[in-house]
């Protein structure tokens, strides 16, 4: 199965947050925190690229998007430290009670 | 029991709440993703194992679909008339060119790039260039030069004769239409007999490159090479012929 963008950016301490969140959350939730994931990444990494750069990004995460992260990688190396903040920020959001 | 339903209450709300705060930001300066992601959202399931693998890069060839496209692309360039390559546009099309070809290639050299990035070519010799016999630069080997409008070339700069910046600058001319580039160098600026033609290239270079077999017209993208490959080098876009 194709795995999701933001399961690419996935470090232990986020596995670990998103199943503290995941634990208290219902299947259709667990969906759409998923959702909220992708657009957390999404939204990182937007703030990297000009206006051509998003078009190229977005024919790769069309295809897979796993096209998406090596080109970031190696276009955009500043794309990962991002989105890893950015999720674990998201994340410990929703952990707090 | 209570609490734990009204903890996953709160912490399913938080998700919602995030959601549409995380969508509203996005559609504001992405909004094509957002109406992808949520067009997938559906079929997106949580069932995905969490475990980081490595990337596996062999299944990461570019696919035949996305080879074929950059083809298309490429056609539908050479079919306009020169100068209408906007920079967006340019610059998308260098993306997808590093991408699909593994090679450093753009449209822009530094901040400069070329009036015309495509458009006609045609053969060139050598006593044609030396038509202004003081302007020769002289240092591109003759079998795979490549020559310029003059439209790049200011009055004010031919009158003073500075070496205009994309001089022995390397290039690729792509034919699309026989699926290939050759990698070029670029010698200097068509004399003004031969300025209905947006490139000149060596006679080498246009064998090479099938700039005159049967049904194509001399069409032609010139695109700057970033990394040291040898003159007449084909790029091949074998992948994408084999989708024709």
């Amino acid at each position: 199965m194709t795995k999701l963008l933001h399961q690419y950016y996935e470090t232990q301490p986020i596995v670990q947050l998103r199943q503290s969140v995941v634990t208290r959350l219902s299947a259709a939730d667990v969906a759409e925190l998923d959702y909220l994931l992708n657009l957390v990444v999404l939204k990182a990494v937007a703030q990297l690229l000009d206006t051509a750069a998003r078009q190229h990004a977005i024919s790769l995460l069309r295809v897979d998007p796993s096209r998406l992260v090596v080109w970031l990688d190696q276009t955009y190396p500043l794309a990962r430290m991002t989105s890893i903040e950015a999720l674990t920020r998201v994340l410990l959001s929703l952990t707090v009670d | 029991m209570s609490q734990k339903k009204t903890a996953g209450r709160n912490a399913a709300e938080r998700v919602r709440a995030g959601t549409l705060q995380a969508e509203a930001d996005l559609r504001q300066t992405w909004p094509e993703v957002v109406a992808f992601l949520s067009s997938i959202k559906t079929s997106a399931t949580a069932s995905v194992p969490a475990v980081t693998e490595p990337l596996d890069r062999d299944s990461l060839k570019v696919s035949q679909e996305e080879r074929a496209q950059l083809l298309e692309q490429l056609k539908a360039l050479t079919a306009l008339p020169p100068g209408q390559l906007d920079s967006a546009t340019a610059q998308e099309l260098s993306l997808r060119l590093q991408y699909c070809l593994g090679h450093q290639l753009s449209f822009q050299n530094r901040e400069y790039q070329l009036s015309y990035s495509h458009g006609s070519i045609t053969a060139v010799t050598r006593s044609d260039h030396l038509g202004k016999k003081s302007r020769s630069t002289g240092s591109a080997p003759d079998d795979w030069s490549v020559w310029i409008s003059p439209r790049d070339f200011s009055t004010e700069l031919r009158s003073q004769w500075h070496d205009p910046w994309f001089l022995h600058q390397h290039v690729v001319v792509f034919n699309p239409a026989a699926a290939k580039g050759v990698v070029a160098q670029i010698a200097g600026i068509l004399t003004e007999g031969l300025h209905r033609y947006q490139f000149g290239g060596s006679k080498k270079l246009l064998q090479t490159g099938n700039f005159w077999a049967p049904g194509i017209h001399g069409r032609c993208i010139v695109c700057f090479l970033g990394e040291a490959l040898p003159l007449g080098s084909i790029i091949p876009l074998a992948a994408i012929e084999k989708t024709q």
